[in-house]
């Protein structure tokens, strides 16, 4: 298994030794040689009083949060004062709000930078539209403006509002914490924020193959069956027939199942998506064919082998008979929750969705993960997941202090996402934040296990509503770092940050092992999906007529309402209404950006 | 009595209608307008003003869809299968309810039946599925009885009358209360003098009690003709999937998708006019038929 820790970059990818290394006593300095950071000096960390410090000043076990050297020529005298905009309603105690909380008065002692509430939306989509749209039409742009939709981008860009970052960035961007971290996967993360080569915002980047599957497999069941886990389809077939076989189960006689899957083929939970790739195509994505254009994989003759298996194993009883009328959510309950299929191909995230109610109904379920099995070519390949949406954060044309909000976006990049800063919120601060379902949650509890959600009050990256940073591996190093260090640490000379934190129940730990795993394959394994902009004009047209007809064509081939040879009529069908001009336009638009 | 006269006296009640007033042009009618990005390529980015009009273009597009001719047959389909399964179901409920002696056991039964009415159709969706799939309670049930299991859900065979059974579950305990208050305004006296006369109760049912509330049944079968064009939204999304849109996919879970997928909101406009513009000529018509054959009119 390959470290990716600190950064996958092949340069400096760091030896298992380096890793050990750091595991150990040295790690602090090891750190910092590997990041030409100056030492934390005393009279650095004096400039910042105490009542502002992150961390536990009031937990009887407390840790010290260690923060990063005040980058050069900070705190700005006298202080600027810049104007945001943010999504989500809050509410914030004793007196705080978005304008001031303890982001604010650490950020504004460090940087010299005070923010200003320009206007805010909540999750509703029509509004943040409105509130830009709204924006533009008086002439009154925030300077800097928090995840743009694809549509106000493109109208900013038309209307040349927004401020040009390029020739800045290359100035004043932290080499490390921006440079390197927003480099991952040939620059994927740029895809929207450049713009013929021009910088025009900064990316809004989520965290390394968060989708990306792996083989959830029932330990007991393969013990139970005598088998070990399979390492090919062949062999996965053969188990899956096992566990159906033996009737392993828990619903009536010989309601086992081989493999749970749903409607969607290539979706994000009981996907086939790795069947799919074990025969290297990836339904639904576009893909660069041999001579260099983009080519649709749905309609590939690969495809046909692919369906022909599916269709033998649900022919078999190893697929749910109804299984096409099950959304992806649907099998977390009824087929994983009920212990009918002891075989899915899930995220990492699927050790705690599904999995508990598996283990509830059934406390001898003892799953495990592993690698996703190679085809009969030796193919293995699975749906990369891409952790840049259709959003960037964009700056008005005319601001003057751009260089100071890059600064201050390195500065907390560094705290927060380097694992050695231990940093985890702000103490006692008792903030709720509205959610997608339209729910307050409560932020910012420093021993808050739910992740990292004490950032939302944080202005730009590596904060925002919605958790974005400037470093795709930034939750897999914290897991390294817990699994690998704090783990390690003698349990009476653990701090309350590392109790709380590696107190998690067996489900939560095998979570953290499979993101590991995931990430450590996601360059490798993945299918990207390049067809990253807009629909084309055919697409926002016939989409809609040649979606449903491949959803219907695939779903009736595997389940034998249609036959085999329907896959060539279709591909045929899908190209002449309309899937060659689609093709086209892809193209032109491929071709274009290079 | 002279107009100034009658306003002395009326004024209070013209003010009371005011807000009324106020509140449907300001909800009901202002929103109208809206109906232009049915000719535009909308964007929501350029607003009603600034989207370019593109004049029939999204309704001829909407007509030469592939799929045009079966959705709007599976709409129709399904939802006048529902029209007459709701209306003959609720009159066949209430002359039973109407007949039951004992008044506890109408009550229940009532109550029981409207019962779902209140349930939305997300939460109804997901335990359908869970009854009507491959080994769900109905499959096993028939198993025990030696009938071989039949995929409800997932069969194109199956699915509209799986679709139009559930819609009649939720939906005929309201027809059937309707009903029921019309029954109560037969005049028991011709019942009595029909069973002096002999007249058992078959026969009173069909010549005084069917009789006596055709209007009802005239009235609701017309009125319900201005919903032709909706065979219900919610209750199809949530049970649909690929493998049923021959037989399950209806005009607006097609539009639902074009909306969602691709943000043709201009497309999506058209249809709810091409909708609107169906079902206010029906409900033109219904009117007609109702004033004609049941004597209720509005003005």
């Amino acid at each position: 298994m390959s470290k990716k820790f600190p950064y996958n970059t092949a340069g400096l990818k760091p030896s298992r030794r380096d890793f050990l290394k750091w595991s150990g006593a040295g790690m602090a300095t090891a750190m910092m040689a590997r990041y030409g950071l100056a030492p934390i000096l005393a009279q650095n960390m004096g400039e910042i009083p105490a009542e502002l410090h992150p961390g536990s000043p009031n937990n009887a076990r407390g840790w010290t949060t260690s923060l990063p050297p005040i980058p050069e020529g900070m705190p700005v005298d006298p202080p600027v004062t810049i104007t945001g905009s943010r999504r989500g309603p809050w509410e914030f105690a004793d007196g705080d709000d978005i304008e001031n909380s303890p982001f604010t008065r650490l950020n504004a002692a460090v940087t010299g930078i005070n923010w200003k509430l320009a206007f805010n939306w909540t999750d509703n989509e029509g509004e943040v539209l409105q509130k830009y749209n709204l924006a533009i039409a008086s002439n009154e742009l925030p300077d800097f403006m928090e995840t743009v939709p694809l549509q106000v981008y493109s109208e900013l860009l038309e209307n040349d509002l927004l401020e040009d970052i390029t020739d800045i960035y290359e100035e004043v961007a932290h080499p490390v914490w921006l440079k390197e971290a927003m480099s991952f996967s040939d620059g994927i993360a740029w895809r929207l924020a450049e713009v013929n080569g021009r910088k025009m915002g900064l990316p809004y980047i989520e965290q390394a193959a968060q989708n990306d599957k792996v083989l959830w497999i029932r330990q007991d069941w393969l013990d139970a069956v005598g088998m070990s886990a399979p390492t090919t389809i062949e062999e996965l077939h053969a188990v899956a027939s096992a566990f159906k076989e033996a009737d392993m189960g828990q619903g009536g006689d010989g309601a086992t199942l081989g493999i749970a899957a749903n409607r969607q083929l290539n979706t994000w939970y009981c996907s086939l998506d790795p069947i799919f790739g074990a025969w290297g195509v990836m339904p639904t994505f576009w893909t660069p064919d041999e001579n260099g254009d983009l080519q649709y994989d749905s309609v590939r003759p690969e495809n046909k082998e692919v369906l022909g298996t599916l269709r033998a194993w649900y022919s078999e009883g190893l697929l749910a008979q109804d299984f096409f009328t099950f959304a992806p959510w649907q099998n977390a309950g009824t087929h994983i929750g009920g212990n009918l299929a002891g075989i899915m191909y899930s995220p990492a995230f699927g050790a705690v969705y599904g999995l508990p109610d598996s283990v509830a109904n059934d406390p001898d379920a003892r799953w495990t993960f592993g690698d996703i099995p190679t085809g009969p070519s030796g193919i293995k390949k699975k749906a990369w997941s891409n952790p840049v949406p259709d959003t960037v954060y964009c700056f008005r044309k005319g601001f003057e202090h751009v260089d100071l909000v890059l600064k201050q976006v390195a500065w907390w990049a560094e705290l927060l996402q380097n694992p050695a800063n231990r940093y985890h919120g702000f103490e006692g601060t008792d903030y709720f934040w509205r959610n997608e379902d339209g729910d307050l949650d409560p932020m910012g509890s420093v021993l808050d296990l739910n992740g990292y959600d004490s950032t939302k009050h944080i202005w730009g990256p590596p904060g925002t509503n919605g958790g974005s940073r400037t470093d795709p591996y930034f939750e897999t190093n914290w897991i390294k770092e817990r699994r690998n260090v704090w783990a390690n640490t003698p349990a009476d000379e653990r701090d309350a940050l590392m109790e709380a934190f590696l107190g998690g129940d067996p489900l939560s730990v095998l979570w953290d092992e499979a993101n590991v795993f995931a990430v450590d394959h996601w360059e490798a394994d993945g299918i990207k999906n390049h067809f990253l902009t807009v629909p084309t004009r055919t697409m926002e047209r016939a989409g809609t007529s040649l979606e449903g007809l491949e959803a219907e064509t695939f779903i009736n081939i595997i389940t034998g309402q249609e036959s085999l040879d329907r896959f060539d009529s279709f591909a045929e069908e899908w190209r002449s209404g309309g899937g060659d001009r689609i093709t086209d336009e892809v193209n032109e638009w491929w071709h274009g950006q290079m | 009595m002279t107009f100034k006269q009658y306003m002395k006296r009326a004024w209070p009640l013209y003010v009371m209608i005011v807000p009324g007033l106020i509140f449907v042009l300001l909800f009901r009618y202002y929103p109208m307008y809206g109906v232009v990005i049915a000719f535009q390529d909308f964007s929501p980015a350029k607003g009603f003003s600034g989207s370019p009009w593109i004049g029939w273009e999204n309704f001829e597009f909407l007509f030469s869809l592939p799929e045009f001719g079966r959705i709007f047959s599976n709409t129709l389909i399904i939802s006048i299968s529902k029209i007459v399964a709701d209306q003959v179901g609720a009159i066949i409920l209430a002359l039973l309810l109407n007949e039951a002696r004992l008044v506890l056991f109408r009550r229940t039964i009532q109550t029981l039946i409207y019962l779902p009415h209140f349930l939305s159709w997300i939460v109804l969706g997901g335990i359908l599925l869970d009854i009507l799939s491959a080994g769900g309670i109905l499959n096993q049930a028939l198993g025990a009885l030696g009938i071989k299991p039949q995929l409800w859900l997932g069969s194109n065979d199956w699915f509209r009358g799986t679709v139009i059974s559930s819609g009649f579950w939720k939906n005929v305990g309201f027809s059937t209360i309707v009903y029921l208050a019309a029954l109560t305004a037969i005049n028991p006296v011709l019942h009595e003098a029909a069973a002096i006369d002999g007249a058992g109760r078959f026969r009173r049912i069909w010549h005084i009690t069917l009789p006596g509330i055709r209007p009802t049944i005239v009235l609701l079968a017309a009125l319900s003709l201005g919903d032709v064009l909706q065979a219900g939204f919610e209750q199809i999304l949530t049970l649909y999937s690929p493998a049923v849109y021959r037989t399950g996919d209806i005009i607006d879970t097609y539009v639902y998708r074009v909306g969602l997928t691709w943000a043709q909101w201009g497309l999506a406009g058209a249809v709810g006019l091409f909708k609107s513009f169906i079902g206010f000529g029906l409900i033109a018509l219904s009117y007609w038929l109702a004033d004609r054959y049941a004597g209720y009119r509005i003005l």
